[in-house]
């Protein structure tokens, strides 16, 4: 038997390729996730987190995955902007974004979405009681203008906390799309109030409540006014708007944040309720040079700490879009861009999937979580399987 | 829909409690000794000597903003005191340019020593009971401040008394008050002073400026806003204290600050322990849920387009009920005009045998033969046999079967050209 037959074989037999993924996606998100709390784990953890997924995946996709030769292409372009923006600018984030992204194939996108949602669930239960029984700190923000107290729950920051909120909410709703009910929106509306209350996040509790209201209108528009909506196409021009949300999303932040003005009363005041995202989105356009793969940029903001941050240095953009633009450089930018819209037309008959995808693009608006794994999944549903739900033997596909 | 049923791990956890306890424990002994370990640390010298400094700088700090404190409150009592005193003395109302003055003279024939009987009257008025009685008469007179606007001086044998005031009747009417007085006085001081006699020489009333009033004034209200510097200069060096305190404590605590109750702490890590371990199980077994490729439910197979036929669970039973099942199938048969099926079974136990005992019986009172394939008894007779008979049903056992062999059996009928009907699941 020749060596390729042999190893065919070994790969086949004791090889599983979904789960070969899996296991590498929860042994990388555990790190993540532990990574945006206060449990401080030594370094060395989340590294070799990151080297036991690496292993496995290459373990997958060397081994195991068969591409075709335009998908081939794709992934070794994807590849070689993600190994460029590590070069240039040194951060490794969009790599193993990256490799996550291209590995996914054939696997269950729902599958990567229930274990995002087990691991990261489980992780923030544990932070939260931990930080309540004071094993970890539970950080304290008091806003002495608003009698005020946010209380972060042993996550670095309270937004972050709120963030992970938000995209667990997002997940468990497009889990549940086929069996929502009405008491799943009044528990979502519930944990926005109460999000509120010891987090005092505005905007993240608006792009959480914004998720059950737009769940809970296509819900109820199920099967309604068929006649009308025919009549103006008001569903394809639903579709074909959500598609391009995140483009769009991106093109307002950037005229916005280029256009700020403090002496522009509506910008300022924009501005204000968007606590100074545009002011500093745009002295980190003007201030950082434009990269084609990025830029070593420093950012200082609040997380980890209460003391009293010094803010003549305060320095963070908490737009995705620029903040990814500023760090990994225009063209991986506009392949971020192409991804979400690629995926979401992959799932152009998903109404669901292209609402989360909208919602995710408003949330970025004003978070900086679009490629972190340990918050936002969604992005791996490019390469993914199908949701087993559609009518396909996705399973059977192998 | 794939459903994860979270009573489903909890029955799990409670048939293997020996496990799941004995792991409770371990997470709690370690969780627990990290506990202890963490509140026990002893500093090292440097981190004590760290503390040492660091908590002396903070008593520095608390020692002045306590004396500031003090200060203030001492710097404050004066504030108030002149204010009242600026607010209520009459001297202090006085028209220096226009002062409104009552005079009385009195002279005093005796044999006896004129000096005595001179110092009582003027002890007396200065120092008697004379201004509780005027004060009580004159209630715009607060007794405190009389002191200031009624003066007497003595020559030879001449008493004089001045009473300043800043209105006119005021001032007369006290003096009229205190020639009153001095006149009941009289009976008192001969009882001492022996036998005098008192004529009133005098009695005027004039208006004068006097400079030296404003003087006194002024320096009076220079006082209250010396005092009021003074006070806020205080509390501004407190808040001052105060925020440097705070920034000190922000910037230079040091790490080995809190050495909590070991064993407090102990048990906490220990609950917690407890409670890690348990997550950790049901996240475990959720993961081992979703990853694994064991068949999960029949909502599985049909949406891989493969007809479930009947189903049977534990506590359920047959689900649809076995004649509706029993039914499809003879359609079957007799739409394929067959009299014999074949019951690919994926696994073999006691829970599959028992179905297909189930479907052999009812089948036969209709004719219908039901040969079983079992995995430990499959070969190439059997499958040639299933090749001839030329239909099979699938029957696959939930949590045991996975994927990848009803894949397998799947793609050996379209192979050999076996016609599957649909799929019996079990568990």
């Amino acid at each position: 038997m020749k060596l390729k037959e042999k190893i065919d074989i070994i790969f086949y037999n004791y090889f599983d390729a979904e789960k070969l993924y899996l296991i590498a996606f929860s042994i990388y998100l555990t790190g993540e996730v532990f990574g945006t709390t206060m449990f401080l784990l030594p370094g060395k953890i989340f590294v070799l987190c990151k080297l036991l997924a690496i292993g496995l995946l290459a373990l997958k996709m060397l081994g195991i995955d068969q591409f075709k030769v335009h998908q081939y292409l794709v992934i070794c372009f994807l590849m070689a902007d993600a190994v460029l923006v590590a070069l240039f600018s040194g951060y490794t984030e969009v790599l193993m974004w990256m490799i996550f992204l291209v590995a996914a194939k054939e696997v269950s996108f729902d599958k990567i979405l229930k274990v995002y949602f087990t691991i990261t669930f489980s992780i923030i239960v544990i932070a939260m009681l931990a930080s309540l029984m004071g094993i970890i700190v539970n950080l304290q923000y008091v806003m002495y203008e608003k009698g005020r107290i946010r209380n972060s729950f042993g996550i670095v920051y309270p937004t972050d906390f709120a963030s992970h909120i938000f995209y667990l909410m997002l997940t468990f709703l497009y889990l549940k799309r086929k069996q929502l009910s009405n008491v799943y929106y009044i528990s979502c509306i519930a944990i926005c109030i109460m999000v509120y209350l010891y987090c005092y996040t505005r905007l993240d509790v608006s792009c959480m409540f914004f998720a059950a209201l737009g769940y809970w209108i296509l819900d109820w528009s199920k099967g309604k006014y068929t006649s009308l909506r025919k009549k103006y196409l008001i569903d394809r021009e639903f579709k074909r708007f959500f598609v391009y949300s995140m483009p769009i999303a991106t093109a307002i932040m950037f005229t916005l944040t280029i256009l700020y003005n403090p002496n522009n009363i509506i910008l300022l005041n924009l501005d204000r309720w968007l606590s100074s995202r545009l002011d500093l989105g745009k002295r980190g356009l003007f201030d950082y040079p434009i990269k084609l793969f990025g830029q070593y940029v420093y950012m200082n903001g609040n997380g980890f700490s209460t003391k009293t941050p010094n803010w003549d240095k305060y320095f963070f953009v908490d737009c995705s879009y620029i903040y990814n633009y500023l760090r990994y450089g225009l063209v991986f930018l506009l392949v971020l861009l192409i991804v979400y819209v690629a995926c979401c037309k992959k799932y152009y008959d998903d109404k669901y999937f292209l609402l989360t995808v909208a919602l995710i693009s408003l949330n970025c608006m004003i978070a900086h979580h679009l490629i972190e794994l340990a918050y936002n999944p969604f992005a791996l549903a490019l390469f993914a399987k199908c949701s087993i739900d559609t009518p396909k033997r996705c399973f059977l596909s192998g | 829909m794939k459903t994860i049923y979270f009573r489903d791990f909890v029955i799990r956890l409670w048939s293997r409690k020996k496990q799941v306890i004995a792991l409770v424990i371990v997470f709690s002994v370690i969780f627990g000794y990290i506990g202890y370990t963490k509140a026990n640390k002893t500093a090292s010298e440097e981190q004590l000597k760290e503390i040492e400094e660091y908590e002396a700088a903070i008593k520095e700090y608390d020692n002045l903003i306590l004396e500031l404190e003090d200060s203030i409150e001492i710097a404050q009592e004066q504030v108030d005191n002149q204010e009242k005193y600026c607010d209520n003395s009459i001297y202090l109302k006085l028209d220096a340019q226009n002062i409104q003055v009552a005079e009385l003279q009195y002279a005093i024939q005796t044999t006896n020593n004129v000096g005595f009987i001179l110092n009582s009257f003027v002890a007396y008025i200065n120092e008697g009971s004379l201004r509780s009685q005027l004060s009580k008469v004159y209630l715009a007179v607060p007794e405190e401040y009389l002191k200031e606007i009624i003066t007497c001086s003595t020559n030879g044998n001449i008493l004089n008394i001045t009473i300043m005031h800043y209105d006119k009747e005021e001032a007369l009417k006290i003096s009229q008050f205190l020639a009153e007085n001095l006149e009941k006085q009289q009976t008192q001081i001969k009882q001492i002073q022996g036998e005098f006699e008192m004529k009133k020489l005098d009695e005027v009333q004039y208006s004068k400026a006097d400079i030296s009033v404003l003087n006194t004034q002024n320096q009076a209200l220079n006082n209250l806003r010396t005092y009021k510097n003074t006070l806020s200069d205080l509390n501004k060096k407190l808040i001052d204290q105060k925020n440097a305190r705070k920034y000190y404590i922000e910037n230079n605590e040091p790490e080995a600050m809190e050495l909590e109750n070991p064993i407090k702490e102990a048990i906490k890590f220990m609950i917690f322990g407890g409670i890690f371990a348990i997550v950790l199980l049901l996240v475990v077994m959720s993961l081992r849920n979703i990853i694994s490729g064991d068949l999960k439910a029949k909502e599985e197979l049909l949406a891989a387009n493969i007809a479930v036929l009947g189903s049977w669970k534990e506590r359920v039973g047959y689900a649809p009920l076995l004649e509706q099942s029993i039914m499809d199938i003879r359609i079957f048969a007799d739409l394929n005009q067959c009299t014999k099926i074949i019951m690919n079974c994926l696994s073999d136990d006691e829970l599959i045998r028992k179905v297909i005992e189930d479907y052999k019986k009812s089948l036969k009172e209709y004719n219908i033969e039901v040969l079983c394939y079992f995995p430990s008894e499959k070969n190439m007779e059997l499958l040639k046999q299933m090749i001839d008979v030329g239909n099979c049903i699938l029957v696959a056992e939930v949590g045991k079967n996975t994927y990848t062999q009803i894949e397998e059996q799947v793609q050996l009928c379209e192979k050999f050209g076996v016609s599957m009907w649909g799929s019996i699941v079990v568990g």
